[in-house]
C-alpha cells in the first residue's frame, strides 16, 4: 500500500494526465445535446466579449459591401411595395380590408436586430455567435435571416449574446420549398464548398427550372413561409430513385455576413405546447 | 520568479487574443489554419512541475475550444502536448546542458537545429490530436494528413516568429 502512493505521489502527472483526457473527451462527446452548458461556447460572456472587439472591427471592413447589399435590396423592396400596393387598390373598392390585411402582415412575427460578432466557414459544423441574448429577447430556436437570405437557427442562449446553428452545420436541416410551388424539401449542407447545399426529398413529380427561387416552406414555427434561401443550381436523382436532389446556390454569403435579424413567431411557446400536449395524449 | 509568472501570464492572454481575432480567422486553401497558441506550451521550462503544466495545457485548450465551439478538442490536445513536451525537450538538449535544471527551450539553449526540430514534434503532437478528434473518422485520410501538414506549416511560420520577437526582447 504504501509502495502504491510513494509510487503515485512520484508519478501523479500520469494520473493527472489520465483524469484531464477522460474529462476532454466526455465533454467532446456529450457536448452536442441542447442540454449542454452554454459556458464552453462561444457564447459565454467572456468569450462573447472578446469577440464583439473583433466584431465592430470586422464590420467596420466589411460596411461598404453591406450598405450596398442593403441599398439594393431596399430599392427592390420599395420597388415591389408600390407594385402590390398599386394592384392591391385596384382590386379592393373596400379600404377596410386592405388595412386589416397590412395589419395582420406585421403582427404575426417579432424581429431583433443583431450583430454577428464571430463566425466560420471551413469546419464541419460552422456556428455564428450574435451580440444577442435573452436580455433583447432572443430565444433558442428562433430563426436568423440577413440581409439577403436565411442564415440559422438559434440554438443556445445566454444574457447577452447567442450561438446560432449556420445553414453550414450537420445539425441543420430546413425545410424548404421552390418559389410559387408548394413542393417541398429539406435543406441539408454536405461540407466543404460553403456556397452551396442540397434540398432532399423533393417529390419526383415536382416542377421546377434551374435558376428557380427557394424559399422556407413556413411548416416549421421557425420561419415564415417564403423567406429566400437560394437558387437551384444543379439536379440529379437521389440514391434511392424516388425524389431529386438539388444543388442549391445559397443566397446568403456566409463569408460575409454582418448584420442579420432575430425572427420571432408569435405564439410559438404555445404552438410548441399545444404539440407537445397532442403527443403525450 | 514573479517575473517569470507574470511573463508567462502575458505571452498566455495575448497568445489565447491572437487565436481567437485573428488566427482562428487565416483559413489558406480552405483547409489549413495556424494554431500558434501552443507556444507558451512549448517553450515552458524544463523544472516546472509536471501536472502544473497539464492542468495549464487543459485549461488554455478549453478556452480556445470556447471560441471554436467545440468544447474538448484543443483542450485534449493540449494535455497530450503537455505530458510529452518534457519527453520531447530530454531529447533535444545539448549534452553540456544536460544538467541545467531551469533550462528554457529557445534558439538560444536548443541551438537552431535542436528548437526547430523540438517545435516540430511539439506542433505535429498537437496537431495530429485536433485534426484526428475533428474529424473522427478514417473516411478521408488524404484530407486529414492535408490539414495536419497545412496546419503544421503555419503554425511553425508563426512559432519562429514569436520565438525571433522573443529572442530580441531578451538581448
Amino acid at each position: 500500500m504504501r509502495r502504491l502512493l510513494d509510487f503515485l505521489i512520484k508519478h501523479n502527472h500520469w494520473l493527472v494526465f489520465v483524469l484531464l483526457e477522460a474529462l476532454c473527451l466526455l465533454m467532446l462527446f456529450n457536448a452536442n445535446g441542447y442540454q449542454s452548458s452554454v459556458a464552453f461556447t462561444s457564447a459565454n460572456e467572456v468569450a462573447g466579449r472578446i469577440l464583439e472587439v473583433g466584431g465592430k472591427v470586422n464590420g467596420y471592413f466589411s460596411l461598404r459591401e453591406t450598405n450596398a447589399a442593403l441599398m439594393e435590396r431596399n430599392t427592390k423592396l420599395e420597388q415591389r411595395v408600390a407594385y402590390l400596393e398599386k394592384s392591391l387598390q385596384r382590386r379592393m373598392s373596400d379600404s377596410v380590408a386592405y388595412e386589416s390585411l397590412s395589419r395582420l402582415a406585421d403582427s404575426a412575427y417579432l424581429e431583433f436586430p443583431a450583430m454577428v460578432i464571430g463566425n466560420s466557414l471551413h469546419r464541419a459544423d460552422n456556428y455564428i455567435t450574435l451580440d444577442k441574448g435573452t436580455r433583447a429577447g432572443v430565444k433558442p430556436e428562433m430563426g436568423v435571416v440577413g440581409t439577403k437570405g436565411v442564415v440559422g437557427i438559434v440554438y443556445k442562449v445566454n444574457g447577452g449574446y447567442s450561438l446560432v446553428i449556420s445553414l453550414l452545420n450537420s445539425k441543420s436541416s430546413l425545410s424548404c420549398k421552390i418559389a410559387g410551388s408548394d413542393y417541398f424539401g429539406y435543406l441539408k449542407w454536405e461540407g466543404n464548398d460553403p456556397r452551396y447545399a442540397y434540398l432532399k426529398d423533393l417529390p419526383r413529380h415536382a416542377e421546377f427550372n434551374l435558376g428557380d427561387s427557394v424559399v422556407t416552406s413556413g411548416y416549421s414555427t421557425v420561419f415564415p413561409e417564403g423567406v429566400m434561401v437560394g437558387t437551384v443550381d444543379d439536379m440529379a436523382d437521389s440514391n434511392d430513385g424516388l425524389s431529386y436532389l438539388l444543388k442549391i446556390k445559397l443566397a446568403t454569403d456566409f463569408g460575409n455576413i454582418s448584420q442579420v435579424r432575430v425572427i420571432a413567431r408569435k405564439g410559438q411557446d404555445e404552438l410548441k405546447d399545444l404539440v407537445a400536449n397532442e403527443g403525450a395524449e | 520568479m514573479m517575473y517569470d509568472v507574470v511573463n508567462k501570464t502575458l505571452w498566455l492572454v495575448g497568445l489565447i487574443l491572437l487565436q481567437a481575432l485573428l488566427f482562428d480567422k487565416i483559413i489558406v486553401a480552405g483547409i489549413a489554419t495556424p494554431l500558434p497558441y501552443i507556444y507558451v506550451l512549448i517553450t515552458w521550462n524544463r523544472d516546472g512541475t509536471r501536472w502544473i503544466l497539464l492542468l495549464i495545457g487543459f485549461i488554455l485548450g478549453l478556452i480556445i475550444d470556447s471560441f471554436t465551439n467545440l468544447p474538448g478538442i484543443n483542450a485534449a490536445a493540449c494535455v497530450l502536448l503537455a505530458m510529452l513536451q518534457p519527453v520531447y525537450l530530454n531529447l533535444f538538449i545539448p549534452r553540456e546542458l544536460q544538467n541545467e535544471c531551469s533550462l528554457e527551450p529557445s534558439l538560444d539553449t536548443l541551438r537552431w537545429d535542436g528548437f526547430m526540430v523540438f517545435a516540430l514534434f511539439c506542433v505535429l503532437t498537437h496537431h495530429i490530436a485536433v485534426v484526428t478528434l475533428e474529424f473522427f473518422s478514417v473516411n478521408d485520410i488524404g484530407g486529414m494528413l492535408l490539414r495536419i501538414v497545412g496546419c503544421t506549416i503555419l503554425t511553425m511560420l508563426f512559432i519562429l516568429m514569436f520565438e525571433l520577437l522573443r529572442r530580441k526582447g531578451r538581448n
